[in-house]
């Protein structure tokens, strides 16, 4: 008898312990995921300047690509109209060693071997310059992110949509001088530049902006990349007195003039760098960059576009966005593609994906004033680059971070005006 | 006018003194052994990385870490010798130098690159500054000053020590006539293996300047070699003197040609100079024709 009671607990047991389970799994409303492996994933290709000459300011952008897209994942991936399902996004990316030559080679790996959807550019406008040109060939839309030089976008090319504004429309500094005509107080300039692609258009570019607002262009010098010792150019400076010292430069060059401009006390009211963020207050220090002014596209005070997601990247790789704030321009590179991959009706019909890009309108994050959209750039045997609408904003460094001061609708802060000369600062 | 003239004539001077503090490291080196060190401006890179850790670590004057720099590099140097020129030394002396050109520029490729990897993400400069001397309208940067005094030390403690010394005189020996030295007795192994410390020790305290003056980065090293081989050519090859004067001579006239022509020309006053020296007197400014 005993017997028979064990074996009909146990049985009830069993089965109880069974019908819990079931009712665990089955229960209504409950969900049963059967795992479905998508058609394909998205593939976006790009090559990052994680080594070379702009490793230090963009050795950061593939780990942000490839996070950003671990995230995307995480919310299902992106919705294709064609296979009308959301399809997961992989990351496709090289090494291009901050060489143009490397980068073309990697380009056209992305297309012919690893059969990308969508191109992102590389990292700054030389890599850029020659990487426009696979696009061209293979019939792949891409869009450039930390290129505004002209140069690129008035060879008419079909296939390629900027982020940025190019640096003539309406000028890397157009806000610069912007804030300096309302102000009136700034009336000579002198301006060095480094013989780059990207520095030269900027400082060619500020001369005429400068002479339109009736400056006095006091003096005018291109150096070579390479340049180490500033002593003549500093001395003339030195001697012409000028209210504005204009550096355009990447971060080597620009912070290696204004260490030795401290040394022998070049004192103009105002030092403006093109290239104020890591690498030049790093060598320079915070202390001594206290009220340079130059220009950026993010600020951390702007709450526009996905700025939260910006922000959790940021945060899982452990980079400070405020120090790589031209490195985080990568992200509306992203926000574009993605919105574009989306609106398309067609992932594998790529002309549909290129005019998906073009039929955009969308807020990015680094679009505080306006949202994106493609412009026609210069017509060149009937075809035309995209340029898109953002534009840097004029910054200045206070108290170890930067503010927005110019134009007024996106400022942050107050523009300090002049600097105390080198002998005052302590 | 006459301000400014002299502004830029010291300012050249000043960066002449860099210029042959770099050199004369790569000058020792190939004037005892016949060594091209084509990794001569990786160990500069080395000397102001080193310099820049301890900075960021200890935020002082950086000059005082020439008391880590001279052991370190000095060992370093001897076991660069040891582990990758003693190997090759013993080869008929024109084997020996295209090997050591294809080692020491390895040697550079793999510095560059392991540098690139570990520090390359950041531009390397240290944020120390020290308060120029003003005098009437003349600006002369301490820092500047000072490496030019630690040249004229170092030239004065190296003179020393090749006039006053036995292991000194030796070096010379080697230098001016290898084969003799050997007659003679003098262990160029030894001599090797010193002009290797010492080279190295040079390049470290540049290195420290280089960071501290300007700013560095890891692909540098290539093109820093290039111009202390400019400098010790026009000077004259294996002479110490002309690495001086010619380290000298070029910062000048850098400086000078950046004032009154443009820094555009600046980077090929050097090798415009070199041209020219070379056709007027081949075997440079304080070279021996002959030496063996």
């Amino acid at each position: 008898m005993t017997k028979y009671v064990v074996a009909i607990v146990l049985v009830a047991i069993i089965v109880g312990a069974g019908g819990f389970y079931a009712g665990q799994t089955l229960a209504p409303g409950k969900i049963v995921e059967v795992e479905k492996k998508p058609p394909r994933t998205i593939k976006i290709g790009m090559t990052c300047a994680k080594t070379g000459g702009y490793g230090p300011m963009y050795w950061m952008t593939n780990e942000l690509s490839l996070e950003w897209a671990k995230i995307i994942n995480e919310q299902g991936g992106l919705y294709v109209k064609q296979y009308k399902q959301r399809l997961p996004v992989e990351i496709v990316w090289y090494d291009d060693k901050s060489d143009p030559a490397t980068t073309i080679k990697f380009y056209e790996k992305l297309v012919t071997e690893d059969k990308v959807d969508i191109l992102i550019g590389p990292n700054c406008s030389p890599p850029t310059f020659a990487a426009t040109t696979v696009p061209e060939k293979y019939g792949v839309p891409m869009i450039t992110q930390q290129a505004a030089s002209p140069s690129i976008f008035s060879r008419g090319l079909k296939w390629v949509v900027g982020c940025l504004a190019d640096s003539s429309y309406p000028g890397w500094s157009y806000e610069y001088f912007q804030m300096l005509k309302a102000e009136g107080k700034a009336k000579t300039i002198a301006f060095i530049s480094e013989d780059s692609l990207w520095a030269k258009d900027n400082y060619l570019n500020a001369v005429d902006l400068a002479k339109g607002i009736g400056m006095r262009v006091v003096y005018e010098e291109v150096a070579p990349v390479e340049t180490k010792d500033f002593t003549a150019v500093i001395t003339k400076m030195k001697a012409l007195d000028p209210d504005i010292v204009y550096i355009a430069s990447f971060p080597v060059f620009g912070s290696t003039f204004y260490k030795q401009a401290k040394e022998l006390r070049l004192s103009p009211r105002e030092f403006h760098v093109t290239w104020s963020g890591k690498g030049f207050f790093d060598v320079v220090g915070w202390k001594d960059a206290e009220y340079v002014t130059g220009e950026h596209y993010w600020v951390p005070d702007w709450k526009v576009g996905n700025y939260k997601m910006l922000k959790r990247i940021c945060d899982n790789i452990g980079i400070n966005a405020i120090e790589y704030a031209f490195g985080v321009i990568q992200f509306y590179g992203l926000e574009i593609a993605a919105a574009a991959i989306e609106a398309s009706e067609s992932l594998d019909d790529k002309q549909k994906l290129l005019d998906a890009i073009w039929g955009l309108h969308i807020m990015t994050t680094g679009s505080p004033d306006g949202v994106w959209y493609a412009r026609q750039g210069k017509v060149v045997d009937g075809k035309y680059s995209g340029i898109g609408t953002i534009n840097p904003f004029c910054v200045q460094i206070m108290k170890g971070t930067f503010n927005a001061v110019w134009p007024k609708s996106v400022a942050t802060a107050e523009h300090v005006y002049p600097m105390k000369p080198w002998a005052e600062r302590g | 006018m006459l301000g400014e003239i002299t502004q830029v004539a010291i300012g050249g001077v000043l960066l002449g003194g860099i210029y042959a503090l770099a050199a004369l490291g790569l000058s020792v080196i190939f004037g005892v052994s016949k060594v091209l060190n084509a990794a001569h401006g990786d160990f500069i890179i080395l000397g102001g990385i080193t310099t820049y850790f301890f900075f960021n670590l200890l935020e002082v004057n950086p000059l005082v870490f020439a008391v880590i720099l001279i052991p370190v590099f000095l060992i370093g140097g001897f076991a660069f010798e040891r582990v990758l020129i003693r190997p090759i030394a013993d080869k008929p002396l024109d084997e020996m130098v295209r090997a050591s050109i294809l080692v020491t520029f390895g040697v550079s490729l793999a510095v560059s690159d392991l540098l690139a990897f570990t520090w390359g993400r950041d531009i390397i400069g240290v944020t120390y500054s020290m308060p120029s001397i003003s005098i009437a309208e003349v600006s002369v940067s301490t820092l500047r000053l000072l490496a030019l005094v630690v040249i004229v030390v170092v030239a004065v403690v190296l003179h020393g020590f090749f006039r006053k010394t036995y292991t000194g005189r030796a070096i010379r020996a080697v230098t001016e006539d290898r084969e003799a030295a050997l007659l003679i007795g003098t262990n160029i192994s030894k001599m090797r293996l010193l002009s290797f410390g010492i080279g190295s020790v040079l390049a470290a305290i540049a290195g420290l300047f280089f960071v501290t003056i300007f700013t560095i980065d890891p692909y540098m090293g290539i093109p820093l070699m290039l111009k202390c081989l400019t400098i010790i050519i026009l000077g004259g090859l294996g002479s110490l003197l002309g690495s001086l004067v010619g380290g000298l001579t070029i910062g000048f006239a850098e400086s000078i040609c950046s004032y009154y022509i443009g820094a555009h020309w600046s980077p090929a006053t050097a090798l415009f100079i070199l041209i020219l020296i070379l056709l007027i007197k081949p075997t440079g400014l304080f070279g021996v024709r002959g030496a063996k």
